[in-house]
C-alpha cells in the first residue's frame, strides 16, 4: 500500500515536472523545430517525441540543472528534428550538409590527446568556455551533443548521419579548434 | 593529462554555454505561453501513457531497511532449506525412502503398476522354508481356507459380507498393486520399517510390506487400526521344506501349451517345459521375437508399464486380460484359477492376441 502510494506521489511529481518544462519552453522548442523542419504538422509531432523521450529518462533529465534545462530542451528538439528529418530522408542541407561535405577529409583520431587538447587543460574553463562561443555552429552543436545531451558517439552519428569514426574527429576537431582560438584571440601565450 | 579531464574541462564549460544560452532563452520567453488546445491535449495523453507505462517497467523501491531486513530473511530460508535437506539426506532411513519411491512409482503409473520392494539376500529356498502365520484375528475374522505352497494363501471371512486375505510370498521379489481402484496411496510405519497402505474404492484396505525373506500382502474389509495390529503380529517360523504341502490343484494342473499359430516366419529358439510351466521363445530374422510363458499361479511376473503407450484390458480365452503396448514391444497377460500367461513380442496388438487364443494344451 506504502509504496503504491508513493508510486502515486512519485508519478504526479514527473507529471508536474514534465508539463511545467512543456509550457515554460513550448514557445522556443515551436521556434526552433520550425526552424529546421519545412512541415508545420511534424512541429507537433518533433516536442511529442522530445517528452516522450523524457518521461522515459527521467532519471537523465533530472540530473540537468535547473539553469541549463531551456537550452537543454531546445537541443533535444534540434537532436529530434535531425532524427526527423533524417527519417524522412529530406535533410535540410543547411544544417548538416557542411558535415557531410567534409566528412571524406577527416582522418581517425589519433588515440590519446593531441598536442592543442593537451594545452587546453592547462587553460582555465572560463577562457575555454569564451573560445568555444566563437566555434561555428556545426561543432558547437556535436560538442553539446556530447557534453550536454550526453549522447554516445554512436547516437551522435545516428542523429548526423555519419560514421562514428568521423564523429571522433568532429570532437578532436572542435576541441583542436577552441585552442586555436583561444591563441588567436590572445587567451593564451604562444607555447614552442 | 588523460581523455577524463579533458571530457570534464569540456563538461564543465557546454554546462556553462547551457546556461547561459538558457538565461537568453528565459529572457525572450514570452509573459504567456500560448499552447493550442489541442496541441496541450495531445501532450497530456501522451504524458498518462508514457508515465504510466515508465512506472510499471521502473524497479519498485524498496525501504533500505525493509531491503536489508528481505535480504536478511532470504539467506536464512536458504540456510533453512539446506538444513532441510541435509537432514533428509542423513537422518531418513533407507525404509522411508524406498516407501517414498514406491509411492512416486505407484503416482506415475496411473492404470497398474508393478513395484518391486526387493529386500530378499537373492538366497532361494533351501533346505529350510519361512512360513508366516497369522498371529492375532480381530473378532468375529474367520479362517476360511489356507494353501500353502511357494508361500501362505489364507482367506478369512467376516459376518456376511466381511473378509480378510493374507499372502505371504517367499523370496518374492514383486508384488503388483491395482491403483485403479485405489483412492488413497500412502505408506506407514511397520514392524520398525515402512508398509504402504492402500485405501480402495470401497473402504477396504491393502497393506504392503516386506522383509528381507518374503514379500506380504494383507487385504480386506478391516479398520486401519485392525490392519495394522494383525500385521503387527504375523508369526514367522522356519519349517523343513519337505513339510511344507504341496497345493493339491497344482500338482492336477497341466501348465504345459503351445500355440497352434505363429506368424509366418518365426521359427523356434527355445522351449523349455518342466515343473515351473512353459518357456518357448520364437525368433524372425534379426529383430522380431516372441516369447510365451505359462507358470502356476504363485510365480510372480514383472511387466514395463513405464515405455508403455497404451495399457487396455481385453478378453482372451474367455478370461479378462491386460494389453501392454510400448513403442516396439507388446504384452499380454491373463491368469486362470491354475495358470498365470504371458504372451509377448515384437508384433502388434492383433498378432499377439491371436497367438494367445491358439494357444492349447499339450503332454510335451
Amino acid at each position: 500500500m506504502l509504496s503504491l502510494l508513493l508510486a502515486t506521489i512519485e508519478n504526479e511529481t514527473d507529471r508536474a515536472f514534465l508539463s511545467g518544462l512543456y509550457e515554460d519552453n513550448y514557445d522556443a522548442m515551436v521556434k526552433k523545430a520550425r526552424s529546421m523542419l519545412s512541415d508545420a504538422s511534424a512541429v507537433e509531432d518533433v516536442i511529442q517525441d522530445t517528452f516522450l523521450y523524457f518521461a522515459k529518462n527521467l532519471d537523465k533529465i533530472y540530473k540537468v540543472p535547473c539553469s541549463n534545462l531551456p537550452f537543454f530542451v531546445v537541443m533535444c528538439i534540434k537532436r529530434k528534428c535531425l532524427d526527423y528529418i533524417r527519417m524522412q530522408k529530406t535533410r535540410s542541407k543547411h544544417i548538416v550538409g557542411s558535415m557531410d561535405d567534409e566528412e571524406t577529409h577527416f582522418e581517425p583520431p589519433a588515440p590519446g590527446l593531441s598536442t592543442e587538447e593537451q594545452a587546453l587543460l592547462k587553460l582555465d574553463v572560463e577562457t575555454v568556455r569564451q573560445a568555444f562561443t566563437f566555434l561555428p555552429e556545426s561543432l558547437k552543436d556535436v560538442l553539446r551533443y556530447k557534453y550536454l545531451l550526453e549522447m554516445t558517439d554512436k547516437e551522435i552519428a545516428k542523429t548526423l548521419g555519419v560514421r562514428e569514426t568521423t564523429v571522433r574527429s568532429y570532437l578532436t576537431r572542435a576541441r583542436q579548434a577552441v585552442y586555436r582560438i583561444c591563441k588567436e584571440k590572445g587567451y593564451v601565450e604562444e607555447t614552442t | 593529462m588523460s581523455k577524463k579531464q579533458l571530457d570534464a574541462l569540456f563538461r564543465e564549460v557546454i554546462s556553462r554555454d547551457a546556461a547561459y544560452e538558457s538565461r537568453i532563452l528565459v529572457s525572450e520567453r514570452p509573459e504567456t505561453q500560448e499552447i493550442p488546445e489541442f496541441s496541450r491535449r495531445r501532450f497530456e495523453k501522451m504524458l498518462d501513457r508514457a508515465l504510466d507505462d515508465a512506472a510499471q517497467k521502473k524497479p519498485k523501491k524498496e525501504h533500505p531497511a525493509l531491503s536489508h531486513a528481505a535480504r536478511v530473511l532470504g539467506k536464512v530460508l536458504v540456510a533453512a532449506v539446506a538444513c532441510i535437506v541435509i537432514l533428509f539426506v542423513t537422518v531418513m532411513s533407507s525404509e522411508a525412502v524406498r516407501g517414498r519411491i514406491t509411492k512416486f512409482l505407484v503416482s506415475i503409473t496411473p492404470h497398474y503398476a508393478e513395484v518391486s520392494l526387493d529386500n530378499n539376500d537373492g538366497s532361494k529356498q533351501t533346505e529350510k522354508a519361512y512360513r508366516y502365520r497369522i498371529g492375532y484375528l480381530p473378532d468375529g475374522v474367520e479362517l476360511v481356507s489356507e494353501r500353502i505352497s511357494s508361500g501362505t494363501d489364507e482367506l478369512y471371512t467376516r459376518g456376511e459380507d466381511g473378509y480378510m486375505r493374507f499372502r505371504a510370498t517367499y523370496g518374492s521379489d514383486g508384488t503388483e498393486i491395482d491403483t485403479q481402484n485405489a483412492k488413497e496411496i500412502r505408506t506407514v510405519p511397520l514392524r520398525g520399517a515402512t508398509a504402504m497402505l492402500i485405501v480402495r474404492q470401497d473402504d477396504s484396505l491393502e497393506l504392503l510390506w516386506s522383509n528381507e525373506k518374503a514379500s506380504f500382502r494383507l487385504e480386506g474389509t478391516l479398520t486401519e487400526a485392525e490392519i495394522l495390529m494383525i500385521a503387527e503380529h504375523v508369526q514367522e517360523e522356519l519349517v523343513p521344506v519337505a513339510d511344507v504341502p504341496l497345493d493339491p490343484s497344482l500338482e492336477k494342473a497341466n501348465l504345459f501349451y503351445a500355440p497352434e499359430y505363429v506368424p509366418e516366419g518365426f521359427e523356434p529358439i527355445r522351449r523349455n517345459y518342466s515343473e515351473i510351466g512353459t518357456d518357448l521363445a520364437y525368433g524372425r530374422d534379426e529383430d522380431g521375437y516372441l516369447c510365451i510363458e505359462v507358470n502356476g499361479p504363485a510365480a510372480v511376473s514383472q511387466y514395463d508399464t513405464e515405455h508403455a503407450q497404451r495399457i487396455e484390458s481385453v478378453t482372451v480365452r474367455g478370461e479378462e486380460a491386460l494389453l501392454i503396448v510400448s513403442d516396439d514391444w507388446t504384452t499380454l497377460t491373463w491368469s486362470t484359477e491354475n495358470a498365470i500367461f504371458a504372451v509377448s513380442g515384437t508384433l502388434s496388438a492383433e498378432e499377439i492376441v491371436k497367438i494367445a487364443e491358439s494357444l492349447r494344451e499339450i503332454q510335451p
